[in-house]
């Protein structure tokens, strides 16, 4: 009998690794896959495209029933696991069936985060974070609707746009001085954020939520700031961030810190428990893009299969909002106080760019409005090729800079 | 104006060099283009660049388009006035030699021929001289001194004919393009001609070299008569034609050969490999058929005279002039040097070929013109002019369609002479040179394509140049001007021209007034033309008389010269070192010379942008090794400094000039850079004889100019005041103007920002402070009016395409404009086709894919295929490839 692979999440990190294993033609395992959604694997990062009307709910899907079932892989959806017993190396399924393994993955993700304040309870406010969630935001958003979504980051300016592309009118309430503060800085965020208010989508910066608020029936009316100011409106998408699914972990007693604690290659303190994607930590990293995720599962498949890899290291990983029409590049470290800075800002054109430089080597890269040559910076900042040579030229791109693009 | 009033082609001559191209002007869709003329014997269909280019610099932008008095503008009559007054009453009280003409081989025939008239037969002064006198001078003196007339004997065909061709002192594939065009044609078809280039300098010129003889600097007197004397004891001349047609040659001969003592000395004392210059010597023994073209390499030098007369005798030595194939042949640089040199122009000429000593001719143009006063003795030559207006003795001078506060040498000194002079007069056709900002009275000339005359071009072949275009403002053609002022000046009588054609014919019948062959120059043929036959005058090579119907062809092959005894003159010669000479002081000679496709002090060739592209600032050329040793880097600044003043420019690596020299063009003058100057370096070290300048070896010392940024500026508005900096180099061009600067004071961005803010409202920005890099486009109104980039280092834009920008003709993203070039265009290396703009990078990739020769090259990127000017570059490239290409399968 061949040793049991029980994976713990249908996300994007699990599926990945699926393929992953597939790819190294491992037959080792007979593997299990529980997910929480009804849905087989689906590509979440095309949610916000979902939501605004740009794709179709199949286009999203990555991994079909029949996927699973010609590779033999168990899929068991709509189901959480309710524990792990490590002593017996058993799961229980919503409480009751049990499974045992013999190697078992922790690919729970995430789930967004959600702020200390009253009134969450209230019809109307929801998150942002898979199908069902788009969906029910569907339903809510109608049109000339008011709706604030809380969070100027990635996926709140995404569930922004959205809304907005159906048709309701959009508030963006940011508790930071500027949009997408961890990718951007101020004169990127400005360019973005009047692009923002010329399609229709208000702005609020340094704007703290302290309570949402609904009528005598349980539906929301508004939002309250911390400063006493209020904004009146109809629903509530909240988007300020996410919290790794450590519980299961937590409570076998597995090391978690913000998330699962894991080696680089994907180890827990269990050596026959791994974890991989959101809902992992590794030196002290949380992960909350698909890229890194998809990294871990190249590892892990390498890792189950008995080989000892390459171990995962964070690598800058350039982010890119997924808003039709609004170019924004960003990767590497863009608050670096003692790096030089090489800055091309056109205010009339809307277009900026960002270049950070230590030691003659390019560590961040800001680009708003043309990010083409995005790759070409990544892949100065990736290889760490030193920019004293191209320095005049860097801001032009690869062409100038004698690189064939 | 018959364009105008027919709308029909005209034909004319090209306004630049000494061939004298016909041109044909037609109004396209883009305004006036030049095509060459089919069926002119300088050129039978050919243009160079810059004639191919004339139709882009005859707009009315920048022109000089009314008289002004003292910085007021004034109509005609005021202004004519004006001068006439002046100049009489300084003639009433210091006399007529206080005064003085400077002209211009720039001149038309009429035109000079009236200035001369004026000046030598009314006011009664010689003190005319030309800007001849620093190019042409020199072969004047040789001519009239070996063949007694100053008469080119041969016919550019010639150069096609030789059997051997020399080139010295000539970097005629960019000096005079359409010449070197037709012997690279004729080497081709005949491969078993032998071209021969001296030069200390390996230019584009040795490009159809079989041997490049790199002579150290001023060294050809010694050679030429190094190879006299080694003719004359190896019996190579030829004793009959000697003893028939010419005297002096054994006193001559003994001379040349008590200094000659073997070719391996010679050739040690000229930098020489010793069987270079004997298989040099060989060639020249052997081929009867050897044509030598010389020009401003021999001419301007402080022995110039003896290098030009030993080359003169090495060809009457060996019979060897006015036979086809066989002659020496002086090039002239200017359009109508040859011109100026029939009506008498120089200081030391009467007028139509006539000498201003001879009594009898003397005698002959006072009858002529009817006048008392004509000069009796030679005038002031143009260094010892201007030298007299310096000391105050000379107190009003007229200055005529020349700069030469640029272009004389110590030009410094000129400035000073012309601010203290208490009277100049300068007629220019544009409004801002060098020398006009200097005068009292301004008068506005007619400029090529307004005026109606005829120019003579290095093989005496006359050719009108006829207006297409009517007179701009209160513009009138330089005759009028002198004639009215003639007039004013109560010489009515004998200036009572009314037009181009008028004055013509007098100058024709002089030629030929009791001539009967006793004088070279006669074209009395034409002293009768109509109106309407002037109009229609078809080119015709001197003389031509009654007696020598359609002209001459070549003259002298009979043997028969225009001295007293009818003989040619042997002359004993002294070959001299150049005067300025390297010290530890100043180690390096400084070599000066045109470039491709610019014209003297660039008032008119920088109009056409598509001229500025080839090479677009000074520059000075130094051997990669002593760049090295010098401590200079390509593009950075470097001062050239003498006793006598300094010029700054970014040098360039050049293994073509020799360790020890540098190269350095003539064009660039205050209107277009700060310090770039030469001629303010250059000695006034004239020949003792011709009085030309040597311009070509000067001492200077070359010192690092260390600058803390470089800045490019591009703008819309050509207007525009650049931040101040250390140095500068302006580069007009259509839609925008561009300025290079350089400074050691900081700038703030907020500073730069503050000060360009007078042309936009909007800023791009960028900034690299670390790098001490930053650059703003500026926008007025959405539109883009101005691009800066300030670095360390020359930041270079492509302002062509920027101006393109500015001008809505081209659309250009963000990041492009910045970098203020096309992306697309990865191509940043140097422009070697100004006509289809290929740059060297497009050639090396073609030569790589396999193209082959000068013709594949051009089939697959239209490189040379226009004016063929950049041929000889395009060949470079295809032979630095090929040692490539040995050097790698070796």
């Amino acid at each position: 009998m061949k040793p049991r692979l029980i994976i713990i999440g249908n996300g994007m990190a699990a599926t990945r690794l699926l393929s992953e294993i597939y790819a190294l033609c491992d037959d080792t395992f007979r593997i299990t896959v529980i997910g929480a959604e009804p849905e087989p694997g689906y590509n979440r990062v095309l949610l916000s495209r979902l939501l605004s009307g740009e794709i179709e709910p199949g286009e999203l899907v990555t991994h079909e029933l029949q996927w699973y079932a010609d590779k033999g892989i168990e899929l068991i959806t709509n189901t959480r696991v309710t524990e792990i017993d490590r002593n017996h190396r058993c799961i229980t399924l919503d409480g009751s069936r049990q499974i045992f393994y013999d190697q078992l993955v922790l690919a729970t993700g995430a789930r967004p985060f959600l702020p200390p304040v009253a009134g969450l309870d209230l019809q109307g406010v929801m998150t942002f974070r898979d199908m069902e969630d788009c969906r029910k935001i569907h339903e809510k958003a109608g049109n000339g609707m008011r709706v604030a979504v809380i969070g100027g980051g990635l996926l709140g300016l995404e569930a922004a746009h959205g809304v907005n592309q159906l048709g309701a009118k959009v508030a963006v309430v940011h508790n930071a001085d500027w949009l997408l503060n961890r990718q951007l800085d101020a004169p990127a965020a400005a360019l973005l954020q009047s692009s923002l208010e010329s399609r229709g989508i208000e702005v609020h910066l340094g704007a703290r939520l302290a309570s949402i608020k609904g009528d005598s029936d349980g539906t929301v009316n508004g939002i309250v700031f911390e400063n006493g100011g209020s904004l009146d409106c109809e629903a509530v998408v909240l988007a300020t961030g996410i919290t790794p699914n450590k519980e299961l972990a937590e409570q076998c007693n597995l090391r978690t810190n913000r998330g699962i604690c894991v080696d680089g290659w994907l180890r827990t303190d269990d050596a026959s428990i791994y974890a991989l994607g959101e809902c992992a930590e590794v030196g002290g990293h949380c992960i909350g893009l698909v890229e890194p995720a998809w990294q871990q599962a190249s590892v892990l498949a390498q890792v189950l299969s008995g080989n000892l890899p390459q171990p995962w290291q964070p690598q800058p990983v350039p982010t890119q909002l997924k808003v039709s029409g609004e170019a924004v590049f960003s990767a590497g470290i863009i608050d670096d106080q003692r790096a030089e800075s090489l800055t091309l800002h056109d205010p009339v054109a809307g277009h900026y760019r960002h270049l950070l430089v230590r030691n003659q080597l390019l560590v961040g890269t800001v680009l708003y409005g043309d990010t083409d040559d995005g790759h070409f910076y990544h892949d100065l900042m990736r290889r760490e090729v030193s920019i004293k040579p191209i320095r005049q030229h860097l801001l032009f791109g690869p062409q100038a800079c004698g690189v064939s693009a | 104006m018959r364009g105008q009033r027919m709308n029909t082609p005209v034909s004319t001559t090209c306004a630049y060099c000494g061939v004298g191209c016909g041109v044909t002007m037609a109004k396209g869709p883009h305004g006036w283009e030049a095509s060459g003329e089919l069926a002119h014997p300088a050129n039978a269909g050919r243009l160079c660049v810059k004639g191919a280019a004339l139709g882009e610099t005859v707009a009315t932008g920048e022109r000089l388009l009314k008289p002004s008095v003292e910085g007021v503008d004034a109509d005609w009559n005021t202004a004519i006035e004006a001068v006439a007054e002046r100049f009489s009453r300084v003639i009433r009280e210091h006399g007529p030699n206080a005064v003085a003409f400077y002209v211009s081989g720039q001149l038309l025939t009429e035109d000079y021929y009236v200035a001369n008239k004026l000046m030598k037969g009314f006011i009664g002064s010689a003190n005319i001289d030309t800007n001849s006198r620093l190019c042409m001078s020199t072969a004047v003196a040789a001519h009239k001194a070996v063949l007694g007339s100053d008469t080119v004997a041969g016919t550019y065909e010639d150069l096609e004919l030789a059997d051997l061709l020399v080139i010295t002192g000539s970097n005629m594939a960019w000096t005079h393009p359409v010449v070197f065009q037709r012997i690279s044609a004729a080497r081709q078809k005949r491969p078993g001609m032998k071209v021969v280039v001296i030069d200390p300098r390996r230019t584009a010129t040795c490009d159809i070299a079989d041997l490049h003889l790199a002579i150290s600097p001023g060294m050809d007197g010694f050679l030429f008569d190094g190879l006299f004397a080694w003719l004359a004891e190896n019996r190579f001349v030829d004793e009959e034609y000697i003893s028939a047609h010419s005297e002096n040659y054994p006193i001559a001969r003994d001379d040349a050969l008590v200094r000659f003592t073997t070719v391996a000395d010679l050739a040690n004392q000229c930098g020489l490999d010793a069987n270079s210059l004997e298989t040099f010597f060989r060639l020249f023994a052997s081929n009867h058929r050897t044509t030598t073209v010389f020009s401003q390499g021999i001419n301007q030098s402080s022995s110039g005279v003896d290098k030009a007369t030993a080359i003169l005798q090495c060809h009457l030595a060996t019979g060897r002039i006015g036979k086809p194939g066989a002659t020496p042949f002086s090039i002239t640089g200017q359009p109508n040097a040859m011109g100026g040199r029939e009506v008498g122009g120089l200081a030391n000429q009467l007028a139509a070929h006539m000498d201003i000593a001879n009594p009898a001719h003397h005698q002959l143009v006072s009858e002529f013109w009817q006048t008392e006063s004509l000069a009796t003795a030679a005038g002031l030559k143009a260094t010892d002019l201007f030298n007299a207006v310096s000391d105050g003795q000379i107190k009003a001078i007229w200055i005529m369609a020349t700069n030469p506060v640029v272009s004389l040498p110590d030009a410094d000194k000129v400035r000073a002479a012309l601010k203290l002079c208490p009277t100049v007069v300068v007629s220019d056709c544009v409004a801002d040179t060098d020398t006009l900002a200097l005068a009292d009275i301004k008068l506005p000339a007619a400029a090529w394509g307004e005026k109606d005359g005829s120019v003579t071009n290095s093989e005496r072949c006359i050719s009108r140049q006829r207006a297409f275009l009517p007179l701009p403002g209160e513009a009138r053609p330089d005759w009028w001007i002198i004639s009215e002022v003639a007039r004013a000046m109560g010489f009515g009588r004998a200036f009572d021209y009314r037009s181009a054609a008028d004055v013509f014919r007098e100058h024709a019948r002089l030629s030929g007034y009791c001539n009967a062959g006793t004088r070279d120059f006669d074209i009395s043929a034409l002293a009768e033309l109509s109106d309407d036959q002037y109009d229609t005058m078809v080119p015709v090579q001197w003389p031509y008389s009654t007696s020598s119907a359609g002209g001459t062809v070549r003259l002298y092959a009979d043997g028969h010269f225009f001295t007293p005894s009818g003989k040619a003159r042997f002359q004993s010669t002294s070959p001299r070192m150049p005067l300025s000479q390297a010290s530890e002081a100043f180690p390096f000679l400084m070599n000066t010379g045109r470039i491709r496709d610019q014209w003297h002090t660039m008032t008119r060739t920088a109009r056409a942008s598509r001229l500025l592209t080839h090479v677009d600032e000074p520059f000075v050329a130094i051997h990669p090794e002593d760049l090295l040793s010098l401590g200079l880097r390509e593009g950075q600044l470097a001062k050239l400094s003498n006793d006598l003043g300094n010029v700054v420019m970014p040098v360039r690596p050049d293994t073509g000039v020799q360790r020890g020299t540098v190269f350095t063009p003539i064009h660039w003058n205050d209107q277009f850079a700060s310090s770039a100057r030469v001629g303010s370096l250059t000695p006034a070290n004239t020949d003792p004889v011709s009085g030309q300048p040597e311009y070509k070896q000067v001492a200077v010392a070359i010192s690092q100019v260390p600058m803390r940024w470089r800045a490019c500026l591009v703008a819309a508005d050509k207007g525009v005041e650049p931040p101040s900096s250390d140095w500068w180099c302006r580069i007009p061009g259509d839609h925008a103007t561009e300025w290079r600067l350089a400074g050691n004071t900081l700038v703030t961005l907020d500073a730069l920002r503050g000060h360009l803010s007078a042309y936009a409202d909007d800023w791009q920005t960028l900034e690299d402070k670390n790098g001490h890099h930053h650059r703003l486009v500026g926008y007025r109104d959405g539109k883009v009016t101005i691009w800066f980039a300030i670095a360390p280092e020359a930041v270079h834009a492509d302002a062509t395409w920027l101006g393109r920008v500015m001008a809505g003709l081209e659309t250009a993203a963000p990041i492009a404009l910045s970098y203020g070039r096309p992306l697309a265009d990865t191509d940043m290396s140097a422009l070697v086709c100004s006509c289809h703009r290929v740059r060297q990078d497009t050639l090396c990739k073609a030569i790589a894919s396999g193209a082959g020769d000068v013709e594949k090259i051009g089939a697959q990127t239209r490189a040379g295929t226009n004016c063929g000017s950049c041929i000889p570059e395009i060949r470079s490239l295809l032979r630095e490839h090929k040692d490539q290409e040995g050097g790698a399968s070796a």
